[in-house]
């Protein structure tokens, strides 16, 4: 019979922390958490190339970089997989090695890659086998070699992750909702004149392509040998002050709802990781029941807003700014940490704002560890 | 001026924006009253947006929809009525991301700045030239990125270095970009959405008028 060797002494007492937070009550300290991906290649000096293309190498940068801050109560992702971020969006990611110099961070080419026409067609042919086409076609991605190269990097980085006592936060999955992927291979200024002129026509599409999305989460997280913490729904064009409340209400909140229940049924916790101004729609997310979602702000709306309204249905993840982390002093990142673990409550779990910039000074990610500590 | 227009316009219905620059323009209606029609429009679509009964979407429908009405009338017409006065705009060196600057450059277009598009990954060289070419009341520098803050801190400081900051506003915008790193970088004004950019340019030609 193989023997497993015993745990990290510092694992089940980080993921109580974590458990305790996500579900609203009293961990023994506020728990800190970091998405770092391209900051862990400054932080050590290895290879923006390899790293940006090699997702198993990808995996030992980040679990080095956390093992050489120690602290974190957790990883949010295991492995950096720009090319597939970017498919997800339908867009071409420019990354280091290949179309930028190395040291460069990887980022979305918004160049505008889908038709109008290309709404019908995922009605006809079905939206899985559109998405691999068009990612071959289009992205020049074949996902049949990809994905189990993406796999990989996702298991070498569990694995190096256990190895060091540090639990994974979340699973990435796909594109959310049917709007992320759609506005962003039409590029924003023709999606909302889709929007506008054959509104029928896009949710034709998004409603091919909502039960194949929710089946793609289904699938994966039938694969995985335990449960992960949270489920990771990134969602960015869909917020509120993105589109008016006639568009949001027929586009986004259906479908985020129902991919949400859909993670729900499977006893998972769903990680909004929601970018741009959701002020005006936090109120329809008190629905859910208590405990079952993490609300992850990019400092764009105001996480003591989202308290207000959600504090009391959700945990709340955030936000300690992107140009603070790059630029101010340690005592400004200290000051901001501890005003957030004083006054957002239990339910909470400070982490950088989106991911940790790549241009984070250490210093300043030492003092949101220090924050924590008291 | 056609009231009909404006009102089209505020109200976005391409449709009709379009046939009635159709009977303007057979009735001999002057091109810049048109665009000056369209343009009332426009003021009331970003009345809308402060107000909160317009978000983004309409934003950046408004804007399409000038673009289209522009064609119609040629872009002699449309560059005539830049009468706000000039952006000289770009994403900063080393950011290739183009939705928020193409944003910010359809709304201003439309609402009466004349927009010299640099493009993306722009040197601050090309921003010197273009300054030294056009003359500009305002530059616009759209970045995205927090590794970029440095180029775009540089880029002013070049500016500054060749003798053209006077009398010049230097706007910044994109994602990340805050107050603070506004500071950082040395700009002038944080436009977290296009119309912030508009009211300077509407408050600058009242305060010249």
């Amino acid at each position: 019979m193989e023997s497993f060797p015993p745990p990290h002494p510092e694992f089940f007492p980080r993921l109580a922390r974590l458990k305790a937070a996500l579900a609203l009550e009293k961990p023994d300290r506020t728990p800190v958490i970091s998405n770092s991906d391209t900051f862990c290649v400054n932080h050590l000096g290895a290879s923006m190339a390899r790293f940006s293309t090699e997702p198993v190498y990808s995996a030992e940068v980040i679990m080095r970089s956390f093992a050489a801050l120690p602290g974190f109560d957790a990883t949010e992702m295991t492995s950096c997989v720009p090319d597939y971020v970017g498919a997800i969006l339908m867009a071409r990611m420019l990354v280091a090695g290949r179309e930028l110099e190395e040291g460069r961070p990887y980022m979305v080419d918004e160049s505008e890659r889908l038709s109008a026409d290309d709404y019908d067609r995922i009605v006809v042919m079905g939206w899985r086998p559109f998405f691999a086409s068009y990612c071959k076609e289009k992205l020049g991605l074949d996902l049949s070699e990809y994905v189990p190269k993406m796999m990989a990097g996702a298991a070498a980085g569990a694995k190096l992750a256990m190895a060091q006592g540090l639990p994974v936060f979340t699973l990435p999955v796909n594109g959310a909702i049917p709007l992320e992927p759609l506005s962003g291979g039409r590029s924003m200024g023709k999606f909302m004149r889709d929007l506008f002129k054959t509104p029928d026509r896009v949710q034709a599409a998004m409603d091919v392509m909502l039960p194949e999305m929710i089946a793609e989460i289904r699938e994966v997280l039938a694969f995985l040998p335990v449960k992960p913490l949270t489920v990771f729904l990134g969602v960015g064009r869909g917020s509120s002050g993105f589109l008016s409340p006639r568009f949001w209400e027929r586009f986004v909140w259906p479908y985020l709802k129902a991919v949400i229940e859909a993670i729900h049924a499977e006893g998972i916790v769903a990680n909004l990781h929601f970018e741009g101004d959701w002020e005006r729609d936090l109120h329809f997310f008190r629905e859910f029941p208590k405990g079952s979602c993490v609300f992850a702000c990019e400092h764009t709306t105001d996480i003591f807003k989202i308290r207000d309204v959600l504090g009391d249905r959700m945990c709340i993840k955030g936000d300690v700014p992107s140009p603070m982390l790059a630029f101010s002093a340690p005592d400004e990142v200290y000051t901001y940490s501890r005003k957030l673990i004083e006054e957002m409550g239990d339910g909470f779990i400070l982490a950088p704002a989106c991911t940790m910039p790549p241009n984070a000074k250490i210093e300043n990610v030492e003092a949101m560890l220090a924050a924590v500590k008291g | 001026m056609s009231s009909a227009l404006s009102e089209a316009m505020a109200d976005l219905n391409e449709d009709v924006v379009l046939s009635e620059i159709d009977r303007l323009l057979g009735n001999g209606t002057p091109s810049l009253e048109i665009i000056a029609a369209l343009q009332e429009g426009m003021a009331i679509v970003g009345k809308r947006f402060e107000e909160k009964d317009y978000y983004l979407s309409e934003l950046i429908m408004s804007a399409e929809i000038f673009n289209e009405a522009g064609k119609k009338l040629g872009t002699e017409a449309t560059d005539a009525a830049g009468t706000l006065g000039t952006l000289v705009l770009g994403t900063v060196h080393q950011d290739v991301h183009d939705i928020g600057k193409n944003i910010v450059r359809s709304v201003l277009a439309s609402h009466g700045v004349k927009v010299i598009d640099l493009g993306v990954d722009v040197p601050a060289t090309k921003f010197v030239e273009a300054i030294r070419e056009h003359r500009p009341a305002a530059v616009g520098i759209s970045c995205l990125l927090t590794t970029c803050f440095g180029n775009v801190k540089s880029c002013i400081e070049e500016i500054e270095a060749a003798g053209l900051r006077d009398g010049l506003k230097i706007l910044v915008g994109g994602g990340p970009l805050d107050e603070a790193a506004g500071r950082y970088v040395g700009a002038d004004l944080v436009c977290k959405d296009a119309m912030i950019a508009v009211d300077w340019f509407k408050t600058r030609a009242g305060a010249a008028a």
